[in-house]
């Protein structure tokens, strides 16, 4: 065979089907059309995660958020020997105003929650009469044996009658407003941003430890914080509302508050 | 006269007794040794900032019980940590990092001097975790995406 035969295809392949026709020898080849640009399914998932990812970071400095002004208002409590309620207010003060504006800034991915829960089963409803009285009755022990032991206990009334305040004032500030606001970040905001990121029972595990830790007692935590959490964090994923969690932080609170005034005027 | 027979071939070698030059890939953690090594450092800190308060107060001073406890919760925390951390590796490391970084900024709120107190050790702590937390993250997504669509 001649070397201008073997440079020419052939025109059928051994099988009989055509081939393409050859170009004839000479003619200038024409310039092929751009490959359209195809995109990398592996790059494209990484940047997915990759932005997927930035919500574990908003979720961070949203915690860190919180943290500093309560931070500071305990720094400003122990340095000064203060125990005036002025500064309770102010920490407050500044932690809800954070809790609000990361709500307003996120509002679209927990406003579905406030509202009326649907018709709550029996069991559901037995629960949420009995889980308040559990976690008071844990938290009034802990306090009981912490005092025995001489561990210093926080006192919710901790410079409240000195100032002469109103005791409408100690119960909206310590019974109505912590559980509307906490619940607010941890299961509204927190709970939701990290459904996102993991299983909802993790979410739920992760918020409620989350919930403990920013109450800075690790002996409260683990008796009655947290199981409180996990609790308030099971009932708003099953109903779908903020209100029944609102509704079990405020009683816990309200509970202790009475038991601590009963105590108080025992003494 | 007939030809030497072949020989017959031999059975096929199961996939498993195949050798191979190649080294095995390294078993590669999934990050929760890091939350091991917090549990035993806060654990053996915790016992021994106890032993060094106990030399200069009594055993039952409200004030060191209340550090040993507080220290070894927090080790204990450490630990449950751990060994959630084994399966889900992603949850745990993101709450091990947050945890630790919130009691070492309440530590700076009673002494503003114990952040610098092994701060070398600190660094690498939170470079670590939060290192091991992406890629716990990236890990689980990939396997969520490679896996087939549940019809």
């Amino acid at each position: 065979m001649s070397e201008s035969e073997m440079s020419v295809p052939p025109r059928e392949r051994v099988d009989g089907t055509p081939t393409t026709r050859p170009e004839p020898a000479g003619e200038p080849t024409a310039i092929p059309m751009p490959v359209a640009h195809t995109t990398d399914p592996v790059m494209d998932e990484r940047a997915q995660i990759e932005r997927e990812f930035r919500d574990v970071q908003r979720v961070c400095f949203f915690y860190v958020a919180m943290l500093l002004p309560v931070l500071v208002g305990t720094a400003w409590q122990f340095h000064t020997k203060s125990d005036d309620f002025v500064h309770e207010f102010y920490t407050g003060a500044a932690l809800y105003g954070v809790i609000v504006a990361f709500a307003l800034a996120w509002r679209r991915e927990w406003v579905d929650l406030l509202r009326r829960p649907d018709a709550l089963s029996r069991g559901l409803t037995g629960f949420l009469l009995a889980t308040p009285v559990c976690t008071v009755a844990l938290a009034h022990g802990l306090g009981e044996w912490g005092e025995a032991i001489g561990l210093p206990v926080a006192d919710l009334l901790e410079g409240f009658g000195e100032g002469g305040y109103p005791l409408w004032l100690l119960f909206v500030w310590t019974g109505l407003l912590p559980p509307l606001f906490e619940e607010i970040a941890f299961r509204g905001l927190l709970l939701r941003k990290l459904q996102r990121l993991m299983k909802p029972v993790h979410a739920i595990w992760v918020s409620s430890l989350l919930f403990g830790l920013i109450h800075f007692s690790v002996l409260s935590m683990a008796v009655f914080l947290v199981p409180l959490a996990v609790i308030a964090g099971y009932i708003t994923r099953r109903t779908g509302s903020l209100v029944p969690a609102i509704w079990l932080h405020a009683a816990h609170n309200f509970g202790v508050l009475i038991l601590a005034l009963s105590a108080d005027r025992a003494a | 006269m007939s030809e030497n027979p072949t020989p017959p071939s031999p059975p096929p070698v199961p996939s498993s007794l195949h050798y191979s030059t190649e080294k095995p890939a390294a078993k590669r953690g999934n990050g929760s040794g890091w939350i091991l090594a917090l549990a035993l450092i806060q654990f053996i800190g915790g016992l021994v900032m106890y032993a060094m308060m106990i030399s200069k107060v009594p055993a039952s001073d409200p004030g060191a019980i209340g550090v040993l406890i507080t220290t070894v919760g927090l080790a204990a925390i450490f630990f449950g940590l751990w060994v959630w951390g084994r399966q889900h590796p992603f949850p745990a490391l993101l709450t091990a990092l947050i945890v630790f970084v919130t009691f070492h900024l309440l530590d700076a709120v009673f002494d503003p001097l114990s952040l610098l107190r092994g701060i070398l050790m600190k660094i690498v702590i939170i470079v670590g975790l939060s290192t091991a937390l992406k890629k716990a993250y990236v890990a689980k997504r990939e396997k969520e995406l490679a896996a087939p669509p549940v019809m």
